[in-house]
């Protein structure tokens, strides 16, 4: 048995405290330490994204980090994307362009966008497909998502542009 | 908007769904997400080889490790009384169709295997403890003596008269065997001008959805109540099946269905682990959970598709298709209950395909072998018999000399001759094919095409065209199965005028919420976002077979239509108590029944309601309280019974796709650049254009993948090699080509609604139309596609096998 | 998907780190990015007793150009070097391979110390460090000393560095012709292990002479090969039809690959020479001036 270690991290601007053992994966910490449920597993190999969120500014696997790796870091999972109640430019587009089906890659995917997005503000279709290319889904295609992406970030755009 | 005005229509609009804002918040949840207090975890101990005789599990140093609470074996289990054998999904009893064919031969499955291992990931062993971690670092601590048997592999070296034995009683390694024949084959062979036989394989392919299966159970010890969580697409027969299995006396089980992360037909099945984690939680008394890793789902979630095809076309050398004889090998794997014995039996009845074709002979082998089980797949039968029967049409017309297209032309039902009853007996409701596959082409630029690829053939260059046009029957219904032909929908309006909706399916991604949403309001004029679904949960929504066969547009929009339909008339009849009016004369819009010449005369839906169920005595003579309907719509276009010659209506709806693909082949490295890809679709009326369009597209993804990218090899071994998706090719976003999509609406004349089903077609085409292109690409070369997927390493072997043959 | 137990410390130093290392010898492994060695310890193919990350140590992952010389330190990420504006511009063979490694996920926390150290058949980074004629420098208790790429892998997962010995940095020499590279990866699809990958990085004269030809492939053996024969041959040509079809036949010749799911030996052979032709033409380009752009080959 490992000795457990004390960790502090912040998560989508809340500061959470625990002890850990080592090899605890942090998608089994953002799961059941902090009872955020929007992060999932859908593979063993680093393949699926269904796991992805934001450690300090970059896009992450959470299923292939250990728990101690983020000790003093920020992160921001699909639960911190909506403001006050409002949604994410990201969010809202998915809905209007039907990327979602059965949802369950839909948090990975989110959150890959969110990396694309905060790096490249209009994307093309290519550079989007690769920004999603480590999030697999069976149900839509992708097409919808990258559309849904090319949406959010027309949204932003004008978001930020002078009225 | 006036007092009269009708809210729009939301039926055939593309509003987005309700479904989304839990999704998109991280809100919903999903099974393994269900957490509750003192649960346990459980890691399942598989067998690690194909096939081998169990002597001796060892659990003690599992259950020396902290953390452990308990561990079984087979064997253990066995000793339970109450534990009977896995029951026969989706069939009710031996013979379904109670006339002797299918013959089907049965084995007494337990949970756990007790005699022997007939598959690489067959769970041997269980380990309970108190997470996940620790159940597996128990599982290395199982030691197990299994004498290794030899594995089958293939079907032929199981047919073999010495094959050994997979499940010893039976004799021999088939499950399975059924005919079915229509018209006089003998006949039209001796009418033929050409016979053209061919041996085309199905490649063994699976759904892998993002979500892997779950099972969460809660035992009340007390009053035997049985709560199980479960990544299914059957609540109810679930419900049923489990209670079957662990009977013990008193035994109540309630099966939900939290959001569930794509089914495909992976969940529609009965898997050991759902008898397995519920019997763990009557054990122990405490709740338990089990997830699946992926490497699980490679192995113990069902595959499809695997099947060898020995088929011969009789043919007029005008290019009309006189008969069909196929003798179909399916490689089932480990005889588990998983719908695959029903999927192979439908490829059986759609050989034909799309074409008026009256003289056919198949006959259906389902043979056993050391691999996992073969289960029900999107699709389901019918793509297999697509991908042969459009091989077919473009191999015939290579022999005729004719261009594939005016093949398929001549031999398509014609339109006015819907419906039709096709040669095994399916009755298919409605279509356009030749408008379809014109539209296809036209919309593809076919002719320019074919002077590119002549073009580029001076070049030495490989251009090829691919055609197929694809019917997918949906709706299914088979007597003796837990597909019991018909739809329940429980529909009650509250007091406050707002509508709950109980179907009996489940939704894996469909959008049903949206769609009833969609209907409900239209028929009572409601906000959608008044109207709330329940579905999956076996105790709270009406009995019924689930989700499968895209049944859901054919039966379930009915049911939920006509349900809407009778609580409006009950409305109305209370109102017209209220005004003193007849119900004819009256108008529901808008939270109001009115009298449609003088809407002034009216009452508030609110006060209809509460009348209906708090002021009984002003209800019209008769009617009973409440404002609570229950509707069973029975599927309008199917038989439930075979005749002597196996034909029964099995499906009720036929969407359809035409398609035209464009690759150009890479002869050094057997690439392909896919330059065009036309898809027409028709599936009838559409509910909600945007949900079609997702399940159009998504669809073709996925047939992408069979088509280019996945598939399911083993070794001589019987070791899979495709167990993770570092092996298994899940098509990224990348892999997406562009595609041209258009549709046709050629409604359902069976259901009020008019729409097909539309779930699945997208997934039959891909594999054919690009198998045609491929081999038309390199005909000069003289090479032969036999299989999908088109790996660039197969496409390579094609071109190399076709050199050295010259 | 589930890993073994192990003790975990965190490393405030190189010195740290390799005394450490030394200490717990075979039983011990470090952890940089993770993105090799937490994938093999979820299937428990690997299960270490001791971790060492190396992750927070400062000053190993600048990525600097000093008189055409390119250095990157080993704790650089993947995306790091793909977004690195001297790497886009003047190194596209670097470029090139860094953008198909995996996913951005990956390549967010994946280091090129790491990928390097880890020496997977299938990895990338050794094809580029060989193609480039790049040397390692490792520090260890005993101090620091340099392996060139050529000589650094010795066999699958396995390279000459010492137990108690860690790259911290990479170099690459100034090319004889900057931007005169190209590399390509066959994937069965995006992020897959390659079927087969090379590297070209040329130096031409005028009527496209080959002054220079380095070539190396991944996926094509136990370790990452150089294509010495050809390198040979193409030194001193012109790069026409028939010296670029021999060349093609002596890269598929130099390589050793696997028979695997992804295709058999004659295939990846076959796939290796045609690969090389679309690399070779890439390179060709760009020495030339021209904009051409790389991408996945499926």
């Amino acid at each position: 048995m490992s000795d457990k270690k004390r960790i502090k991290v912040t998560i989508n601007g809340k500061e959470y405290e625990h002890d850990v053992v080592p090899r605890l994966l942090l998608v089994d910490y953002l799961r059941d330490y902090a009872g955020l449920l929007g992060t999932h597993y859908g593979c063993d190999t680093t393949s699926c994204g269904a796991c992805t969120v934001i450690i300090d500014g970059r896009s992450a696997k959470s299923c292939t980090r250990f728990t101690v790796q983020v000790d003093g870091r920020e992160l921001l999972t699909v639960e911190g994307l909506a403001r006050d109640g409002e949604l994410h430019a990201l969010q809202q587009a998915f809905r209007e362009e039907h990327a979602l089906q059965c949802g369950f890659c839909t948090s990975g995917m989110l959150m890959s966008a969110y990396d694309l997005l905060s790096k490249n503000r209009q994307p093309s279709e290519a550079e989007i497909k690769r920004g999603i290319a480590g999030n697999l889904c069976r149900c839509t295609g992708y097409l919808s998502i990258v559309a849904a992406v090319r949406n959010a970030a027309q949204k932003m755009q004008s978001k930020d542009s002078p009225s | 908007m006036s007092a009269t005005e009708k809210r729009p229509r939301l039926v055939g609009t593309p509003i987005p769904r309700k479904e989304d804002a839990d999704i998109l918040l991280g809100q919903a949840r999903y099974t393994q997400d269900m957490s509750l207090p003192g649960m346990l975890h459980a890691a399942i101990w598989r067998s690690p080889a194909a096939h081998a005789r169990i002597r001796r599990i060892d659990l003690d140093r599992a259950l020396a490790l902290p953390g452990v609470v308990a561990a079984y074996s087979g064997r253990q289990l066995h000793e339970l009384t109450y534990l009977k054998p896995m029951a026969p999904f989706p069939f009710q009893s031996r013979d379904p169709f109670q006339k002797g064919n299918p013959t089907i031969k049965f084995f007494d499955h337990y949970c756990l295997a007790t005699d022997k291992a007939r598959f690489v990931g067959e769970p041997l062993a269980v380990v309970v403890a108190t997470d996940r971690y620790i159940a597996e670092d128990a599982l290395d601590l199982i030691e197990a003596d299994l004498d290794e048997l030899p594995p089958l592999v293939d079907c032929d070296p199981a047919l073999a008269p010495d094959a050994p034995l997979i499940y010893e009683a039976w004799g021999d390694n088939i499950m399975l065997k059924f005919r079915v024949s229509g018209g006089d084959v003998d006949q039209a062979f001796r009418d033929a001008d050409v016979i053209v036989k061919e041996e085309i394989h199905s490649g063994r392919f699976t759904g892998t959805p993002i979500e892997t299966r779950a099972v969460v159970a809660n035992f009340e010890a007390a009053i035997r109540n049985l709560t199980v969580w479960d990544t299914t697409q059957i609540s109810h027969p679930m419900s049923t099946l489990i209670e079957n299995t662990i009977a013990l006396p008193d035994l109540k089980v309630r099966v939900l269905a939290p959001r569930v992360g794509g089914g495909y037909g992976q969940k529609w099945s009965f898997y050991p682990e759902e008898v397995l984690i519920p019997l763990l939680a009557i054990l122990t008394r405490r709740p338990v959970k089990w997830v699946e890793t992926r490497r699980e789902h490679m192995v113990g979630t069902i595959h499809a598709r695997e099947q060898t095809h020995r088929i011969e076309a009789a043919v007029r050398k005008d290019g009309k298709i006189l008969g069909i004889k196929d003798y179909i090998l399916a490689n089932i794997g480990a005889a588990y209950p998983t719908g695959g014995l029903a999927s192979i039996i439908t490829t059986g009845m759609f050989v034909a395909g799309a074409y008026k074709i009256e003289n056919y002979a198949g006959e259906v082998t389902g043979v056993v072998t050391n691999k996992t089980p073969y289960g029900a797949h999107r699709g389901f039968g019918k793509s297999e018999a697509c991908f042969v029967i459009e091989r077919m049409i473009d191999i015939i017309a290579e022999r005729l000399h004719m261009d594939p297209p005016d093949v398929r032309l001549k031999n398509f039902i014609p339109p006015d001759e819907f419906p039709y009853v096709s040669v095994t007996g399916p009755r298919y409701d409605s279509g356009q094919y030749g408008r379809a596959l014109n539209r296809a082409m036209e919309l593809a630029d076919y002719p320019k095409w074919r002077a590119e690829q002549a073009r580029l053939r001076g070049e030495g260059r490989y251009l090829g065209v691919g055609t197929c046009l694809v019917v997918e029957p949906s709706s299914s219904t088979r007597m003796g199965s837990y597909n019991a032909g018909y739809y329940s929908v429980r529909m009650r309006m509250d007091p406050n005028g707002k509508v709950a909706v109980f179907p009996s399916g489940s939704d894996e991604g469909q959008g049903h919420a949206t769609s009833i949403s969609q209907l409900v309001a239209d028929e009572l004029d409601l906000s959608f976002d008044d109207i709330m679904v329940l579905e999956g949960d076996s105790l709270a929504c009406p009995y019924g077979s689930g989700s499968y066969s895209s049944r859901f547009s054919v039966v379930g929009t009915t049911a939920a239509t006509m349900a809407a339909r009778q609580l409006k008339e009950k409305i109305l009849n209370i109102a017209s108590v209220w005004l003193q009016k007849p119900s004819a004369l009256l108008e529901l819009a808008d939270g109001a029944v009115f009298v449609r010449d003088n809407p002034e005369v009216r009452v508030s839906l609110k006060e209809v309601a509460r009348t209906a169920y708090f002021s009984i005595f002003r209800l019209p003579e008769g009617m009973e309280p409440g404002l609570e309907i229950i509707y069973h719509y029975r599927d309008p276009n199917i038989e439930f019974h075979a005749d002597e010659r196996g034909r029964v209506a099995m499906f009720s709806s036929f969407p359809y796709d035409a398609e035209v693909a464009v690759v150009e082949v890479n002869t050094a490295n057997g690439t392909l650049k896919l330059l065009k890809f036309v898809s027409v679709h028709d599936c009838g009326n559409m509910l909600n254009p945007l949900i079609v369009r997702g399940q159009h597209l998504g669809a073709l993804a996925h047939g992408f993948g069979g088509a280019l990218y996945e598939e399911l090899p083993y070794d001589e071994n019987g070791q899979p090699l495709a167990t993770s998706f570092k092996d298994y090719f899940l098509p990224t976003a990348l892999e997406m080509p562009e595609l041209t999509l258009d549709h046709l609406i050629t409604p359902n004349p069976f259901t009020p609604g008019g729409f097909k089903g539309a779930g699945e077609t997208g997934t039959v085409g891909p594999p054919a139309v690009l198998a045609n292109a491929v081999e038309d690409a390199l005909r000069p070369l003289g090479v032969k596609v036999r299989k999908v997927p088109l790996s660039p390493f197969y496409v390579w072997s094609l071109i190399q096998d076709a050199n050295k043959q010259t | 998907m589930y890993p073994r137990s192990f003790e975990y410390t965190v490393a405030k130093s190189v010195d740290e780190a390799c005394a450490l290392l030394a200490q717990h010898g075979d039983n011990a492994r470090v952890l940089a990015g993770g993105q090799s060695l937490i994938p093999l310890m979820k299937l428990r193919l690997a299960s270490p007793n001791y971790i060492i990350d190396i992750g927070n140590i400062a000053g190993l992952d600048g990525i600097t150009e000093h008189g055409g010389e390119l250095r990157i330190g080993a704790l650089a990420t993947h995306s790091a070097v793909l977004d690195h504006q001297t790497v886009r511009q003047r190194w596209p063979l670097i470029a090139d391979a860094v953008g198909v490694i995996a996913d951005p996920q990956v390549r967010n926390w994946g280091t090129v110390g790491g990928a390097l150290a880890e020496a997977d058949p299938a990895g990338d980074w050794g094809a580029v460090a060989m193609a480039l004629n790049a040397r390692v420098r490792c520090l260890s208790p005993r101090g620091e000393r340099f392996i060139d790429a050529e000589s650094l892998f010795v066999d699958a997962y396995t390279t000459k560095l010492a137990g108690d010995e860690l790259i911290v940095e990479v170099i690459f020499p100034a090319p004889r012709q900057a931007r005169a590279g190209a590399y390509l990866k066959l994937e069965r699809r995006a992020g897959d292990f390659a079927v087969i990958s090379v590297g070209v990085q040329l130096a031409l004269s005028e009527r496209d002479v080959c002054e220079d030809a380095r070539i190396a492939l991944a996926a094509a053996g136990l370790t990452p090969i150089l294509a010495r024969r050809a390198n040979e041959f193409l030194t001193g040509m012109q790069l026409n039809a028939t010296a670029i079809d021999e060349a093609a036949q002596l890269v598929a010749a130099s390589s050793e690959p696997l028979a695997d799911i992804r295709g058999s030996e004659p295939y990846k052979r076959s796939a290796a020479a045609e690969l090389f032709r679309d690399a070779l033409d890439l390179a060709r380009k760009r020495s030339h001036g021209e904009e051409a752009l790389a991408g996945h080959v499926r």
